[in-house]
């Protein structure tokens, strides 16, 4: 696809930040990224946040906080594509590199649910889905993979307590994160004995509030000053998917599995090819059908990977060393953007839970229940 | 929400109506107005069957504010007795063991309101079919 490069990376801390504003986490996350990638001066910013509209009531939000980032006079556009809007923001910077109008795009992601109570985080999500439908008869994001993880279950024959290690596989890779929301382990035990969100779904298998900002200087090859830390982004791919109510088959996530044949027809990539992957976890039962929907397992097969250690980081396929959706933390508009910075932190040899010679990672990320979901491939620049 | 929002959305709220693609004899519920499969945009209004079987089911604790009060309550998926497959709310289920395969038909109910003063909902639910 392209020669578009990240030179740089920013992020805050994933937490619940009572005391700083939106505007103020991406402050610190887009001063980062400039002073990371040398000091460049972006010519546009490229903002992702799903639900500041509701949670902030605040619109045309790439303009404030252009200004709040101190630049008088700079392009600057939002991007939203519910939980994958990160991505797309990614996509459209890397657009306007390509096309050769910009050098330089600063791409900021930032959510900031915790200035709302957890019903009303909740309602904001439920925007992401069809709300004259889902939202009209009570359906909540939660509620469809609470039906998908029965569903899953009866179908192969597997427990819970196999779904829900997820859970603590994240748990066990954030405690070396030093940007992870939960850096604790959690044992099984603890995660089933957890309260319902939407049974058999358990509060300790769902992503948590999360507020935080991360943002990427992204750059044409000619602005590559420093090889040994700049991240190739090798090619970006999307694909979308009937709304769930209209789907056939509810095991299996077709927007990846399009997106994926997309990613591989542009790369020639080979399965073995990709060192390590950051998933969108959002439930627990959520990793097993991204996996299978992609192919990187056969059906039913995630669960059994996950306990013969495939997915540690010296297993065959080191799966969300960031910790995931559920302990990295999931501030929604800016999750894609904190998985692409795990990437470039493994690509630059620099991560807390590093992949030996890592060359190649792959970041997924999706809307709702994969509705709509993005593929991008990084690679090592030298 | 407002009145105009609720108002124009309620026919297939109120009943089981569909649109339906004589092309490829697909239904759809919600109603749409272009066929997902061949793009066809002369689809036409079909009545839904009442009656059905719960595929999948879940009891939603955690919801939305107007929701709230109602939790903990039923979501399902069920597949109508003509094929076609549903996502709803559950009612009438406080006495019941529910389990996948049994037998569900579609009632009016109130989904939620406005406050007190404010506008009342209502929408489609199913409940067991007594034997």
């Amino acid at each position: 696809m392209s020669e578009v490069y990240i030179t740089g990376i920013g992020y805050t801390q994933v937490s619940e930040h009572w005391v700083k504003s939106i505007k103020q986490l991406s402050l610190e996350a887009a001063v980062k990224a400039i002073k990371d990638s040398g000091y460049k001066k972006p010519d546009s910013i490229v903002l992702s946040s799903s639900l500041a509209s509701f949670l902030q009531h605040q619109e045309a939000l790439s303009n404030l906080i252009r200004e709040y980032l101190g630049f008088s006079n700079l392009h600057n556009i939002k991007v939203e594509a519910g939980e994958c809007s990160g991505s797309a923001a990614v996509e459209v910077a890397t657009s306007l590199i390509n096309s050769g109008r910009f050098k330089n795009v600063l791409v900021l992601g930032v959510e900031k649910p915790s200035d709302k109570l957890p019903q009303e985080f909740n309602a904001s999500l439920s925007s992401t889905l069809d709300r004259d439908y889902y939202f009209y008869n009570g359906i909540t994001h939660a509620s469809l993979f609470a039906l998908v993880y029965k569903l899953y279950m009866k179908q192969y024959g597997i427990k819970q307590e196999d779904i829900a290690a997820f859970a603590v596989h994240d748990h066990a890779m954030a405690v070396n994160v030093d940007y992870a929301q939960y850096r604790f382990p959690i044992s099984i035990d603890r995660v089933l004995s957890s309260p319902n969100v939407s049974e058999p779904l358990k509060l300790f298998e769902a992503f948590p509030t999360s507020d935080g900002a991360s943002a990427l200087m992204i750059s044409s090859k000619d602005q590559v000053d420093n090889p040994d830390y700049a991240v190739k982004l090798e090619a970006i791919s999307s694909a979308s998917d009937l709304s769930f109510v209209y789907r056939s088959d509810f095991l299996s996530f077709n927007s990846l599995r399009f997106a994926f044949e997309d990613l591989r027809k542009k790369t020639k990539l080979a399965k073995k090819d990709i060192n390590f992957l950051e998933i969108h976890d959002s439930y627990s039962i959520a990793a097993p059908l991204i996996i299978e929907s992609l192919g990187l397992a056969e059906k039913s097969e995630a669960c059994k990977m996950l306990k013969e250690g495939e997915f540690e980081k010296d297993g065959t396929l080191p799966l969300n060393m960031s910790g995931g959706l559920k302990a990295r933390g999931h501030p929604i508009g800016a999750t894609p953007i904190y998985q692409i910075v795990e990437a470039v932190l493994q690509l630059r040899g620099k991560a807390s839970n590093q992949v030996s010679n890592a060359e190649t990672g792959l970041v997924q990320s999706m809307s709702n229940i994969a509705d709509q979901a993005y593929l991008i491939l990084l690679r090592r620049y030298k | 929400m407002s009145a105009p929002i609720y108002w124009r959305e309620k026919l297939y709220r109120y009943r089981l109506v569909a649109s339906y693609c004589d092309k490829c004899n697909k239904k759809y519920y919600p109603p749409r107005p272009v066929c997902l499969q061949c793009g066809n945009t002369e689809l036409r209004e079909v009545k839904l069957p009442n009656t059905g079987t719960l595929i999948s089911f879940t009891t939603v604790y955690q919801t939305f504010p107007e929701f709230s009060k109602l939790a903990p309550y039923v979501i399902g998926i069920i597949r109508l007795d003509d094929g076609t497959t549903i996502v709803a709310q559950l009612t009438d289920v406080d006495q019941i063991e529910l389990k996948e395969g049994i037998r569900v038909e579609a009632v009016f109910r109130k989904m939620y309101e406005d406050g007190e003063s404010g506008l009342i909902y209502y929408g489609t639910k199913f409940r067991p079919v007594s034997r």
